[in-house]
């Protein structure tokens, strides 16, 4: 058969978009459609916390083609835009292929030119500063920020290297700014992190409740699939709550824009609804819940001696005290719905009839946010309320009665929370501050009884505040920009990063804003350059092999921290104290003691079924799964089991726990979840008594609101055609020309009360700084008078230098959503 | 500068009222071909042209067609045009 190259590519193209939704096309164009020669491998998106899997054509050792997975059950063969143009990632023109140290003279000098070294004088120059800085300032001057974008075995090999190495808990992901809330919503109600439902639920629900989440722009295919739902369920119905409208208005029956903060009143208002009209599901409740009033009055996470700190009094505290049923009923009956309709502004009606889906026992209702609940100087109380309502109505981990947190990052779940790679945490649910569970961890990696510090290391706005103030010194930065992405950069990152006490090594495989900032860049090797595992927002740990090699010189950050490891001897790092305890180790280097310790490395490099991996030939085993087997045994039998590490490499994932080679759906539900036994019906096993906390938590105001000089409400974000800061989109032709700039939505009486026009260019200015950008009346993004939103993707236009670093007291989270300011013409 | 031939593959999802007004919008389209449509109403589309700019406004123009739900990029390949000559060449001299 004769078939022209275009229409064979043609049919190649229209196969695999017909493969997508299931639809048969005429015989001739599928026989057009066969192989060409591009060899086809799966891997996990690099993006968002979907989890999407895609197919990579590679040819020639370059990436020349993907798809989406047909055989993905999460995104079906669908792709979104970003994840359509992955393949460009890795090509940017500005790609770093060697390390660059600021030198004067041939030799670092903080004030110096970047200039080209060898790994060998990189990793000299860091190990020397490194050494000098535990023996001077002890291990708490060096630390590490980590990212939610970390492979499994990167996060877990930073961790291990810093708790276990170094004796410092100062490690932190990025997912503080992302997802810490939703690990202290998960921590607080049930004792164990992650979504008890999954993406199932998408197929199974009757009603879907956006929380903030702009989910058309930032999951979208999360989005295409509750889209089907609602077009294909006659009952279906969807209601969007957020601070302006967005473009998952399109879909929306219950359209509600609500003033910032006011999602706290709303969600005791539906608590209260229930009560009130004899809605709560009494027999659930008894069984599986209990009451707590939580301390309230908690000030908003900011330095100590700021005026609002010292203005709370209840700082920072978590607890809470045990209350009854009727305690919590009255708690909450000061909620009502003219109170609700007062404080947000939504129409009563709207309000209503989003109280009565959760009310009625007869409607599924899934619940879906991220950050608008998460990064809110409130986000652990508002993850808990959420739970709250899906409590009370016992709708939970059952199909489509679904609370569910989506995520972020795509390996926020599998690396940043699983592996636990925050300041306080170790792998499995696991904290630093329990003896038990540091004598557990310390014993499976092998090291003496004291090794691990008990106190939690800096979190991610703490470590600004330390490098600042000279307390931390030495500080490596790994897939992550946090000059971009972190709050308040001029008066809280950038001082850290420049302060001449401090030496900053930043690990990227781009240019970005932090990497200029730093004294020392590494250039890395990234995503299909090598081997890796994620895992997503459903529980679900997917890996892919390394399928083409990275451009010389560029190194994967699991080279690197592994590699780093070697130039420590444990005399040169450990107190004598700790090394009399296993005097053998003391002439080992922490490579030896962390890594080739007879469990990491005693897989052979033959086991891998991959055509590339750097890592294992260089370091002489199989390196990735050797971590990942040592990694997993902490979660085997505890409710965390992983899959044997072959079993992910040929399958499109496997949400845990997996057990007897079966992976779980939905948690806490008897049928379901092996952990739950025969008659239990549901046990929320990660509490000792099997109860899930309802937890009575009032409204308190956001840590600013807007005043006469700076009147409008500010929150940054996210757009469709591009991730987080842009390291990588931008770097797409085809993205950044879809979303070069940035720009400010704004509503067009507020843009004409400030005698502005679509395109104008202001300044956006809070008390910190200011910002140039170009203001946008008309665009995808409709705020209300008195609110704006800005993207932050733009490297040229740093809008998180306006925020205020003011986090949630609990889970040290960032609120990037609430920022007073004011917009002059420019 | 070299030529280049891109394809494109998307699926668009339409709201069943606005099937017909969506498929003569799309058709309309330069370098744009509708291969299939499912009974829930998504399309098998294909767009075609020399350059990635061509395809995205066509991208862009179908998301900003009233009665779009969504539109989910599945497949892109792109071959340099010259490639695409030689081989003509080779099958002529056949």
């Amino acid at each position: 058969m004769s078939i022209s190259r275009r229409e064979f590519l043609k049919a190649n193209a229209a196969v695999a978009a017909a493969t997508a939704v299931g639809v048969t096309l005429p015989v001739k164009m599928v026989e057009a459609a066969e192989s060409d020669n591009i060899k086809w491998d799966k891997a996990p998106c690099r993006f968002c916390g979907v989890g999407c899997s895609v197919l990579v054509g590679t040819k020639a050792g370059k990436v020349v083609a993907t798809k989406g997975d047909p055989e993905s059950p999460v995104n079906r063969g669908l792709n979104c835009i970003k994840g359509y143009f992955l393949s460009k990632i890795m090509y940017g023109k500005d790609r770093l292929t060697t390390p660059l140290l600021r030198m004067k003279d041939g030799k670092y000098h903080k004030e110096g030119e970047f200039t080209p070294v060898s790994w060998d004088v990189a990793f000299d120059t860091m190990a020397a500063k490194w050494k000098h800085s535990i023996a001077t300032k002890g291990p708490t001057s060096v630390g590490m920020f980590g990212s939610g974008q970390w492979t499994i075995w990167e996060g877990y090999a930073a961790s291990k290297l810093h708790k276990a190495g170094f004796l410092t808990n100062n490690i932190d992901p990025n997912a503080r700014h992302c997802m810490a809330s939703a690990v202290g919503g998960f921590m607080r109600t049930f004792g164990i992190d992650e979504p008890m439902g999954c993406y199932d639920d998408l197929e199974a629900a009757d009603q879907f409740v956006l929380w903030g989440a702009n989910m058309a722009e930032m999951h979208p295919i999360l989005w295409a699939r509750l889209s089907d739902r609602r077009l294909s369920h006659k009952d279906c119905r969807v209601h969007v709550l957020s601070t302006f409208e967005n473009r998952s208005f399109d879909l929306a029956d219950n359209p509600m824009v609500f003033r910032p903060q006011s999602d706290l009143v709303i969600l005791n208002f539906i608590a209260n609804y229930i009560i009130q009209h004899k809605a709560v599901n009494t027999d659930f409740v008894t069984k599986h819940t209990k009451f707590a009033l939580g301390v309230d009055d908690i000030g908003y996470g900011l330095r100590p001696d700021h005026p609002l700190e010292k203005k709370a009094k209840n700082p920072g505290n978590g607890k809470s005290s045990p209350i009854s049923f009727d305690e919590y009923a009255k708690f909450v009956s000061t909620y009502t719905l003219e109170y609700a309709a007062k404080m947000s502004g939504v129409e009563p009606e709207k309000l209503e009839t989003l109280a009565k889906a959760y009310a009625d026992p007869n409607v599924k209702v899934m619940s879906l946010w991220t950050m608008g609940i998460n990064q809110h100087v409130r986000g652990v109380w508002a993850n808990n309320m959420l739970y709250n309502i899906h409590l009370l109505t016992g709708k939970i981990a059952t199909p489509g009665n679904s609370p569910f947190s989506l995520t972020g990052q795509p390996s926020a779940c599998g690396t940043a929370r699983e592996v636990g790679t925050f300041a306080h945490r170790l792998p499995a649910d696991m904290e630093v501050a329990n003896d038990k569970h540091r004598a557990i961890t310390e014993k499976l990696w092998q090291v003496p009884e004291g090794t691990i510090p008990p106190k939690p290391g800096f979190h991610a706005v703490l470590q600004s505040r330390m490098l600042k103030d000279g307390k931390l010194n030495c500080y490596w930065t790994m897939c992550t920009n946090n000059m971009q992405a972190g709050p308040n950069i001029n008066d809280e990152i950038y001082p850290g990063f420049r302060n001449p006490e401090n030496f900053i090594v930043v690990s990227d495989p781009y240019p970005t804003v932090t990497a200029m900032a730093a004294d020392l860049i590494l250039p890395t090797a990234m995503w299909v350059e090598k081997e890796g595992a994620y895992g997503n927002a459903e529980r679900r740990t997917h890996m892919w092999h390394q399928q083409v090699k990275a451009p010389e010189g560029a190194k994967s950050d699991l080279w690197q921290l592994v590699e780093f490891s070697k130039r420590f001897k444990v005399s040169e790092v450990w107190p004598a104290e700790l090394i009399a305890k296993q005097p053998e180790y003391a002439d080992k280097t922490l490579y030896e003691v962390l890594f080739a310790n007879g469990v990491i490395n005693k897989f052979p490099t033959t086991d891998c079924k991959g055509d590339l991996n750097d890592e294992s030939a260089h370091f002489g085993f199989y390196l990735q799964k050797g971590i990942f087997e040592e990694y997993a045994a902490f979660g085997r039998g505890h409710g965390h089991d992983l899959a044997d590490f072959d079993r992910y490499h040929e399958t499109r994932g496997l949400r845990w726990p997996v057990v007897e080679g079966k992976e779980t759906l939905r948690r806490f539900v008897e049928g379901s979840d092996p952990y739950v036994k025969a008659g239990e019906g549901y046990k929320f096993y990660g509490k000792p008594d099997g109860k899930a906390v309802i937890f009575a938590l009032p409204y308190e105001p956001a840590a600013e609101e807007p005043n006469e000089e700076y009147d409008l409400w500010m929150s940054t974000g996210r757009v469709l055609e591009h991730w987080h800061t842009g390291s990588m989109t931008a770097r797409v032709p085809e993205l950044y020309r879809a979303y070069p700039d940035a720009q400010i939505f704004m509503h067009p009486e507020d843009a004409k009360a400030r005698g502005l026009q679509r395109g104008d260019e202001v300044l956006v200015a809070s008390p910190r700084g200011e910002v140039k950008t170009r203001v946008e009346t008309k665009g995808r993004n409709k705020p209300p008078r008195g609110v704006v939103f800005m993207p932050f993707f733009d490297a040229r236009q740093l809008v998180n230098k306006l925020i205020l670093d003011a986090t949630d007291p609990l889970s040290k989270e960032t609120d990037f959503k609430k920022c007073p300011v004011k917009v002059m013409k420019a | 500068m070299s030529q280049e031939y891109h394809v494109t593959s998307l699926v668009v999802h339409a709201a069943p009222n606005a099937l017909q007004q969506v498929e003569t919008d799309i058709a309309a389209l330069k370098g744009c071909d509708i291969h299939a449509i499912s009974p829930e109403g998504k399309f098998v589309i294909t767009l075609e042209g020399n350059s990635q700019k061509a395809i995205l406004d066509n991208v862009e123009a179908i998301n900003a067609l009233s009665g779009v739900l969504s539109a989910s990029l599945i497949y892109h390949q792109v071959e340099p045009l010259e490639q695409e000559l030689l081989e003509k060449k080779s099958e002529e001299t056949l």
